[in-house]
Protein backbone atom coordinates (compact mmCIF):
# COMPACT_ATOMS: atom_id res chain seq x y z
CA UNK A 1 0.00 0.00 0.00
CA UNK A 2 3.00 2.29 1.04
CA UNK A 3 4.29 1.48 -2.60
CA UNK A 4 1.45 2.41 -4.24
CA UNK A 5 1.18 5.63 -2.46
CA UNK A 6 4.91 6.71 -3.33
CA UNK A 7 4.58 4.80 -7.54
CA UNK A 8 1.28 7.34 -7.34
CA UNK A 9 3.75 10.46 -6.42
CA UNK A 10 5.40 10.31 -9.97
CA UNK A 11 2.57 8.70 -11.84
CA UNK A 12 -0.36 10.63 -10.68
CA UNK A 13 -1.06 14.35 -9.88
CA UNK A 14 -1.26 15.18 -5.74
CA UNK A 15 -0.94 17.48 -3.19
CA UNK A 16 2.73 15.65 -3.01
CA UNK A 17 3.88 16.70 -6.68
CA UNK A 18 2.15 19.42 -6.71
CA UNK A 19 -0.84 18.49 -8.60
CA UNK A 20 1.63 17.13 -11.10
CA UNK A 21 2.85 13.84 -11.98
CA UNK A 22 6.93 13.99 -10.93
CA UNK A 23 7.66 12.02 -14.70
CA UNK A 24 6.02 15.20 -16.36
CA UNK A 25 7.98 18.00 -14.53
CA UNK A 26 10.45 19.54 -16.11
CA UNK A 27 13.34 18.46 -14.61
CA UNK A 28 11.86 14.81 -15.37
CA UNK A 29 11.60 15.84 -19.67
CA UNK A 30 15.46 16.69 -19.26
CA UNK A 31 16.09 13.60 -17.25
CA UNK A 32 14.27 11.45 -20.57
CA UNK A 33 16.23 13.42 -23.16
CA UNK A 34 19.56 12.41 -21.23
CA UNK A 35 18.40 8.55 -21.19
CA UNK A 36 17.65 8.86 -24.78
CA UNK A 37 21.13 9.79 -25.89
CA UNK A 38 22.95 7.60 -23.69
CA UNK A 39 20.54 5.05 -25.08
CA UNK A 40 21.77 6.31 -28.42
CA UNK A 41 25.03 6.70 -27.53
CA UNK A 42 25.24 2.82 -26.62
CA UNK A 43 23.94 1.45 -29.84
CA UNK A 44 26.47 4.07 -32.16
CA UNK A 45 29.34 2.20 -29.47
CA UNK A 46 27.66 -1.19 -29.68
CA UNK A 47 27.58 -0.40 -33.51
CA UNK A 48 31.10 -0.25 -33.81
CA UNK A 49 32.10 -2.93 -31.03
CA UNK A 50 29.94 -5.53 -32.55
CA UNK A 51 28.64 -4.80 -35.99
CA UNK A 52 27.77 -8.20 -36.94
CA UNK A 53 24.95 -8.41 -34.04
CA UNK A 54 23.57 -4.68 -35.22
CA UNK A 55 22.81 -3.58 -38.41
CA UNK A 56 20.36 -4.75 -41.96
CA UNK A 57 20.56 -7.49 -44.12
CA UNK A 58 17.14 -8.36 -46.35
CA UNK A 59 15.92 -10.71 -48.99
CA UNK A 60 15.54 -9.04 -51.89
CA UNK A 61 15.82 -10.69 -55.50
CA UNK A 62 17.17 -8.77 -58.45
CA UNK A 63 14.59 -10.32 -61.01
CA UNK A 64 11.74 -9.07 -58.61
CA UNK A 65 13.66 -5.48 -59.10
CA UNK A 66 13.83 -5.73 -63.06
CA UNK A 67 10.37 -7.32 -63.06
CA UNK A 68 8.94 -4.58 -61.34
CA UNK A 69 10.78 -1.95 -63.06
CA UNK A 70 9.39 -3.34 -66.42
CA UNK A 71 5.76 -3.15 -64.97
CA UNK A 72 6.43 0.46 -63.78
CA UNK A 73 7.50 1.11 -67.93
CA UNK A 74 4.80 -0.82 -69.33
CA UNK A 75 2.18 1.75 -67.42
CA UNK A 76 3.83 4.99 -69.92
CA UNK A 77 4.85 2.72 -72.76
CA UNK A 78 8.41 2.42 -72.56
CA UNK A 79 10.27 -0.97 -74.03
CA UNK A 80 10.30 -3.34 -71.55
CA UNK A 81 14.66 -3.91 -70.56
CA UNK A 82 16.15 -6.70 -71.10
CA UNK A 83 18.93 -8.07 -68.46
CA UNK A 84 22.16 -8.03 -69.67
CA UNK A 85 25.33 -9.75 -67.46
CA UNK A 86 27.53 -6.96 -67.96
CA UNK A 87 25.36 -4.07 -66.67
CA UNK A 88 24.69 -6.97 -63.81
CA UNK A 89 28.49 -7.44 -63.14
CA UNK A 90 29.07 -3.49 -63.53
CA UNK A 91 26.49 -3.12 -60.92
CA UNK A 92 27.98 -6.01 -58.53
CA UNK A 93 31.45 -4.07 -59.20
CA UNK A 94 30.03 -1.10 -57.92
CA UNK A 95 28.22 -2.45 -55.13
CA UNK A 96 31.50 -3.69 -53.70
CA UNK A 97 33.35 -0.67 -54.50
CA UNK A 98 30.93 1.05 -52.38
CA UNK A 99 31.41 -1.08 -49.57
CA UNK A 100 35.52 -1.65 -50.38
CA UNK A 101 35.87 2.06 -49.87
CA UNK A 102 33.26 2.73 -47.76
CA UNK A 103 31.21 5.52 -49.19
CA UNK A 104 26.96 5.93 -50.43
CA UNK A 105 27.18 8.06 -53.39
CA UNK A 106 27.06 7.72 -56.87
CA UNK A 107 30.80 8.76 -57.24
CA UNK A 108 33.64 7.23 -55.29
CA UNK A 109 35.70 9.28 -52.38
CA UNK A 110 38.52 9.15 -55.30
CA UNK A 111 35.95 10.88 -57.67
CA UNK A 112 34.89 7.40 -60.02
CA UNK A 113 32.22 7.41 -61.56
CA UNK A 114 29.68 5.58 -62.02
CA UNK A 115 30.48 4.64 -65.53
CA UNK A 116 33.61 3.37 -64.95
CA UNK A 117 32.03 0.15 -63.90
CA UNK A 118 30.19 -0.06 -67.46
CA UNK A 119 33.30 0.70 -69.18
CA UNK A 120 35.21 -1.95 -66.91
CA UNK A 121 33.04 -4.63 -67.85
CA UNK A 122 32.95 -3.82 -71.79
CA UNK A 123 29.77 -2.59 -71.56
CA UNK A 124 30.37 0.42 -74.59
CA UNK A 125 26.97 2.70 -73.65
CA UNK A 126 25.01 5.37 -75.53
CA UNK A 127 22.95 5.56 -72.89
CA UNK A 128 23.57 4.75 -69.41
CA UNK A 129 21.61 6.02 -65.66
CA UNK A 130 22.32 4.34 -62.16
CA UNK A 131 19.74 4.16 -59.33
CA UNK A 132 21.24 3.30 -55.70
CA UNK A 133 19.49 2.08 -52.22
CA UNK A 134 19.87 0.46 -48.91
CA UNK A 135 18.08 -0.85 -46.06
CA UNK A 136 14.82 -2.01 -47.73
CA UNK A 137 13.52 -4.75 -46.37
CA UNK A 138 11.46 -5.70 -49.91
CA UNK A 139 11.83 -5.48 -53.79
CA UNK A 140 8.34 -3.46 -53.77
CA UNK A 141 9.62 -1.32 -51.18
CA UNK A 142 12.97 0.24 -53.16
CA UNK A 143 11.35 0.71 -56.89
CA UNK A 144 8.16 2.16 -54.98
CA UNK A 145 11.13 4.70 -53.44
CA UNK A 146 12.56 5.34 -56.19
CA UNK A 147 8.84 5.85 -58.20
CA UNK A 148 8.53 8.35 -55.71
CA UNK A 149 11.75 10.28 -56.41
CA UNK A 150 11.68 12.69 -59.48
CA UNK A 151 14.77 12.25 -60.73
CA UNK A 152 15.04 8.28 -60.21
CA UNK A 153 11.50 7.97 -61.46
CA UNK A 154 13.29 9.78 -64.66
CA UNK A 155 15.58 6.83 -64.98
CA UNK A 156 13.33 3.74 -64.66
CA UNK A 157 11.19 5.37 -67.07
CA UNK A 158 13.01 6.48 -69.50
CA UNK A 159 12.29 5.05 -73.06
CA UNK A 160 16.07 5.03 -74.49
CA UNK A 161 17.40 2.32 -72.13
CA UNK A 162 17.08 -1.03 -73.75
CA UNK A 163 19.00 -3.30 -71.03
CA UNK A 164 19.30 -3.42 -66.95
CA UNK A 165 21.08 -5.26 -64.85
CA UNK A 166 20.71 -5.46 -60.92
CA UNK A 167 23.12 -6.36 -57.63
CA UNK A 168 21.66 -6.95 -54.52
CA UNK A 169 24.81 -7.11 -51.74
CA UNK A 170 25.32 -7.05 -48.39
CA UNK A 171 28.27 -5.60 -46.50
CA UNK A 172 29.16 -2.94 -43.78
CA UNK A 173 29.04 0.48 -44.81
CA UNK A 174 30.01 2.93 -42.18
CA UNK A 175 30.30 0.12 -39.99
CA UNK A 176 26.75 -0.93 -40.42
CA UNK A 177 25.57 -3.84 -42.17
CA UNK A 178 23.73 -2.91 -44.77
CA UNK A 179 21.88 -4.07 -47.76
CA UNK A 180 22.67 -2.56 -50.88
CA UNK A 181 21.03 -2.24 -54.46
CA UNK A 182 22.59 -0.98 -57.35
CA UNK A 183 20.56 -0.38 -60.52
CA UNK A 184 22.31 0.16 -64.06
CA UNK A 185 20.46 1.29 -66.90
CA UNK A 186 22.22 1.32 -70.47
CA UNK A 187 21.63 1.32 -74.05
CA UNK A 188 24.59 -0.36 -75.85
CA UNK A 189 26.22 1.40 -78.44
CA UNK A 190 24.55 0.18 -82.05
CA UNK A 191 21.45 0.14 -80.65
CA UNK A 192 19.96 2.40 -81.98
CA UNK A 193 19.78 3.16 -85.68
CA UNK A 194 20.50 6.94 -86.11
CA UNK A 195 23.34 6.88 -83.27
CA UNK A 196 24.92 10.42 -82.53
CA UNK A 197 28.69 11.19 -83.22
CA UNK A 198 28.49 12.35 -79.14
CA UNK A 199 27.62 10.32 -76.48
CA UNK A 200 24.55 11.75 -74.10
CA UNK A 201 24.22 9.92 -71.13
CA UNK A 202 22.47 11.13 -68.03
CA UNK A 203 25.31 12.36 -65.88
CA UNK A 204 24.50 11.68 -61.72
CA UNK A 205 25.56 14.47 -59.75
CA UNK A 206 26.37 13.52 -55.66
CA UNK A 207 27.95 14.78 -52.99
CA UNK A 208 30.79 12.42 -51.51
CA UNK A 209 30.92 11.61 -48.23
CA UNK A 210 32.32 8.22 -46.84
CA UNK A 211 30.51 8.29 -43.57
CA UNK A 212 26.91 8.74 -45.56
CA UNK A 213 24.10 8.80 -43.30
CA UNK A 214 21.73 10.88 -45.31
CA UNK A 215 19.86 10.74 -48.55
CA UNK A 216 21.12 13.38 -50.73
CA UNK A 217 19.77 15.15 -53.68
CA UNK A 218 20.62 13.28 -56.91
CA UNK A 219 20.18 15.80 -60.56
CA UNK A 220 20.28 14.00 -63.85
CA UNK A 221 21.43 16.27 -66.31
CA UNK A 222 22.47 15.03 -69.95
CA UNK A 223 25.94 15.64 -70.53
CA UNK A 224 27.67 15.07 -73.56
CA UNK A 225 30.85 13.10 -73.89
CA UNK A 226 33.52 12.78 -76.61
CA UNK A 227 33.44 8.79 -77.97
CA UNK A 228 37.00 8.33 -77.53
CA UNK A 229 36.32 8.69 -73.98
CA UNK A 230 34.20 5.22 -74.30
CA UNK A 231 37.79 3.82 -75.02
CA UNK A 232 38.69 0.03 -74.34
CA UNK A 233 39.39 -0.27 -70.60
CA UNK A 234 40.98 -3.61 -69.90
CA UNK A 235 38.71 -5.47 -67.25
CA UNK A 236 40.45 -5.73 -63.75
CA UNK A 237 39.70 -8.54 -61.79
CA UNK A 238 36.77 -9.21 -59.62
CA UNK A 239 36.64 -7.27 -56.85
CA UNK A 240 37.26 -9.19 -54.27
CA UNK A 241 34.98 -7.95 -51.07
CA UNK A 242 31.76 -7.75 -53.08
CA UNK A 243 29.06 -9.90 -53.19
CA UNK A 244 28.38 -12.38 -50.42
CA UNK A 245 25.25 -14.01 -50.70
CA UNK A 246 22.27 -12.45 -48.90
CA UNK A 247 20.91 -14.17 -45.91
CA UNK A 248 23.92 -15.57 -44.49
CA UNK A 249 25.59 -14.45 -41.61
CA UNK A 250 21.95 -11.67 -41.24
CA UNK A 251 22.46 -9.36 -38.39
CA UNK A 252 20.27 -9.70 -35.01
CA UNK A 253 18.53 -6.09 -35.00
CA UNK A 254 18.71 -3.64 -36.99
CA UNK A 255 18.96 0.36 -35.04
CA UNK A 256 16.83 1.84 -37.13
CA UNK A 257 13.72 -0.90 -35.58
CA UNK A 258 15.69 -0.97 -31.91
CA UNK A 259 15.53 3.36 -32.05
CA UNK A 260 11.52 3.24 -33.39
CA UNK A 261 10.41 0.48 -30.58
CA UNK A 262 12.20 2.49 -28.15
CA UNK A 263 11.56 5.55 -29.59
CA UNK A 264 7.49 4.44 -29.46
CA UNK A 265 7.65 3.01 -25.78
CA UNK A 266 8.98 6.26 -24.57
CA UNK A 267 6.53 8.22 -26.38
CA UNK A 268 3.57 6.45 -25.55
CA UNK A 269 4.90 6.44 -21.64
CA UNK A 270 4.85 10.37 -21.93
CA UNK A 271 1.44 9.91 -23.38
CA UNK A 272 -0.56 8.27 -21.31
CA UNK A 273 0.89 9.94 -18.32
CA UNK A 274 -0.12 13.27 -19.59
CA UNK A 275 -3.84 11.69 -20.44
CA UNK A 276 -3.60 10.59 -16.62
CA UNK A 277 -2.38 13.93 -15.46
CA UNK A 278 -5.29 16.01 -17.85
CA UNK A 279 -8.25 13.91 -16.69
CA UNK A 280 -7.22 14.25 -13.02
CA UNK A 281 -7.03 17.60 -13.46
CA UNK A 282 -9.92 18.58 -15.15
CA UNK A 283 -12.19 16.18 -13.36
CA UNK A 284 -10.67 17.36 -9.78
CA UNK A 285 -10.86 21.08 -11.48
CA UNK A 286 -7.26 21.52 -10.41
CA UNK A 287 -6.06 25.39 -11.46
CA UNK A 288 -2.15 25.12 -11.48
CA UNK A 289 0.57 26.79 -13.94
CA UNK A 290 2.10 24.04 -16.55
CA UNK A 291 1.80 23.89 -19.90
CA UNK A 292 -1.87 22.26 -21.52
CA UNK A 293 -2.53 18.30 -21.31
CA UNK A 294 -4.46 18.98 -23.88
CA UNK A 295 -2.20 20.33 -26.44
CA UNK A 296 0.75 17.94 -25.62
CA UNK A 297 -1.82 15.21 -25.98
CA UNK A 298 -1.84 16.90 -30.08
CA UNK A 299 1.69 17.26 -30.48
CA UNK A 300 2.76 13.77 -29.12
CA UNK A 301 0.04 11.57 -31.18
CA UNK A 302 1.66 13.05 -34.37
CA UNK A 303 5.12 12.44 -33.56
CA UNK A 304 3.81 9.09 -32.43
CA UNK A 305 2.31 9.13 -35.84
CA UNK A 306 5.32 10.02 -37.62
CA UNK A 307 7.52 7.67 -35.72
CA UNK A 308 4.73 4.66 -37.17
CA UNK A 309 5.27 6.13 -40.82
CA UNK A 310 9.17 6.42 -40.44
CA UNK A 311 10.51 3.64 -43.09
CA UNK A 312 13.74 2.49 -43.36
CA UNK A 313 16.18 2.79 -46.21
CA UNK A 314 17.49 5.37 -48.36
CA UNK A 315 18.04 6.08 -51.95
CA UNK A 316 20.43 8.04 -54.32
CA UNK B 1 -23.16 35.68 -13.75
CA UNK B 2 -24.60 36.15 -17.15
CA UNK B 3 -20.94 38.28 -17.23
CA UNK B 4 -19.40 35.03 -16.04
CA UNK B 5 -20.70 32.39 -18.56
CA UNK B 6 -20.20 34.79 -21.25
CA UNK B 7 -16.82 35.00 -20.53
CA UNK B 8 -16.89 31.33 -19.98
CA UNK B 9 -18.19 31.11 -23.87
CA UNK B 10 -15.32 33.24 -25.36
CA UNK B 11 -12.85 31.61 -23.52
CA UNK B 12 -13.80 28.26 -23.95
CA UNK B 13 -14.68 29.67 -28.19
CA UNK B 14 -10.60 31.11 -27.86
CA UNK B 15 -9.75 27.89 -26.93
CA UNK B 16 -11.33 25.84 -29.60
CA UNK B 17 -9.28 28.17 -32.16
CA UNK B 18 -6.65 27.42 -30.84
CA UNK B 19 -6.81 24.00 -30.32
CA UNK B 20 -7.97 23.87 -33.98
CA UNK B 21 -4.92 25.80 -34.89
CA UNK B 22 -2.57 23.38 -33.11
CA UNK B 23 -4.35 20.08 -34.71
CA UNK B 24 -4.39 21.61 -38.25
CA UNK B 25 -0.53 22.15 -37.65
CA UNK B 26 0.23 19.02 -36.70
CA UNK B 27 -1.88 17.35 -39.60
CA UNK B 28 0.34 19.24 -42.00
CA UNK B 29 3.47 18.39 -40.85
CA UNK B 30 2.22 14.56 -40.26
CA UNK B 31 1.20 15.08 -43.77
CA UNK B 32 4.10 16.45 -45.18
CA UNK B 33 6.51 13.45 -43.58
CA UNK B 34 4.28 11.24 -45.47
CA UNK B 35 4.35 13.38 -48.99
CA UNK B 36 8.45 13.61 -48.41
CA UNK B 37 8.80 9.87 -48.06
CA UNK B 38 12.40 9.70 -48.53
CA UNK B 39 13.97 12.73 -48.14
CA UNK B 40 15.67 12.95 -45.05
CA UNK B 41 16.56 16.67 -45.27
CA UNK B 42 13.07 17.80 -46.06
CA UNK B 43 11.89 15.54 -43.11
CA UNK B 44 13.77 17.10 -40.66
CA UNK B 45 12.98 20.08 -41.78
CA UNK B 46 9.66 19.16 -41.32
CA UNK B 47 10.10 17.72 -37.78
CA UNK B 48 11.73 20.97 -36.62
CA UNK B 49 9.25 23.14 -38.11
CA UNK B 50 6.26 21.42 -36.03
CA UNK B 51 8.05 21.61 -33.09
CA UNK B 52 9.10 25.18 -33.05
CA UNK B 53 5.72 25.71 -34.34
CA UNK B 54 3.96 23.78 -30.98
CA UNK B 55 6.35 25.85 -28.98
CA UNK B 56 5.38 29.09 -30.57
CA UNK B 57 1.61 27.94 -30.39
CA UNK B 58 2.35 27.26 -26.75
CA UNK B 59 3.47 30.79 -25.73
CA UNK B 60 1.10 32.45 -27.84
CA UNK B 61 -1.46 30.38 -26.49
CA UNK B 62 -0.80 30.91 -22.68
CA UNK B 63 -0.10 34.90 -23.11
CA UNK B 64 -3.81 35.26 -24.33
CA UNK B 65 -4.52 33.22 -21.54
CA UNK B 66 -2.55 35.68 -19.10
CA UNK B 67 -0.75 32.54 -17.81
CA UNK B 68 2.54 32.86 -19.34
CA UNK B 69 5.47 31.82 -17.41
CA UNK B 70 8.98 31.20 -18.02
CA UNK B 71 8.48 27.77 -16.51
CA UNK B 72 5.61 26.52 -18.75
CA UNK B 73 7.58 27.90 -21.56
CA UNK B 74 10.51 25.65 -20.51
CA UNK B 75 7.93 22.86 -20.54
CA UNK B 76 7.41 23.17 -24.41
CA UNK B 77 10.25 23.16 -25.23
CA UNK B 78 11.38 19.96 -23.47
CA UNK B 79 8.48 18.01 -25.12
CA UNK B 80 9.16 19.36 -28.33
CA UNK B 81 13.26 19.15 -28.28
CA UNK B 82 12.15 15.08 -26.39
CA UNK B 83 10.27 14.30 -29.76
CA UNK B 84 12.46 16.17 -32.21
CA UNK B 85 15.40 14.54 -30.85
CA UNK B 86 13.65 10.63 -31.25
CA UNK B 87 12.51 11.82 -34.48
CA UNK B 88 15.96 13.19 -35.99
CA UNK B 89 17.40 9.62 -34.38
CA UNK B 90 14.66 7.65 -36.18
CA UNK B 91 15.59 9.51 -39.77
CA UNK B 92 19.46 9.54 -38.87
CA UNK B 93 19.21 5.52 -38.55
CA UNK B 94 16.84 4.74 -41.10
Amino acid sequence: MDLLRRCGHFFVPRESNNFRARFLHNHSFGFLISLFLIFQLILSSFLIIEPSVLGFAAQIAPERIIELTNQERAKVGAPALTLNSGLTEAALRKGGDMFAFDYWAHNSPSGRDPWSFFLEVGYRYLYAGENLARDFANPEGVVAAWMASPTHRDNILNPKYREIGVAVIDGTLAGVETTLVVQHFGTPVGEVAQAPERTIIPQAEAKMSVEEVEAEEITLEPVEIEPETRAEVAIPPVVPSMAQATGEGKPLVSPFSLTQTVSLMLLLTVLSLVLVDGLIVYKRKIIRLSGRPLAHTIFLLAMILIILLSRQGAIL
Amino acid sequence: MINKIRNLDQETRHNLIHYSVLVVMMNIAVGAFLFFGFDRIYQMIIVLAAGVGYVLWGIIHHHVNDDLHSKVVVEYILVALLAELIIFSLILRA
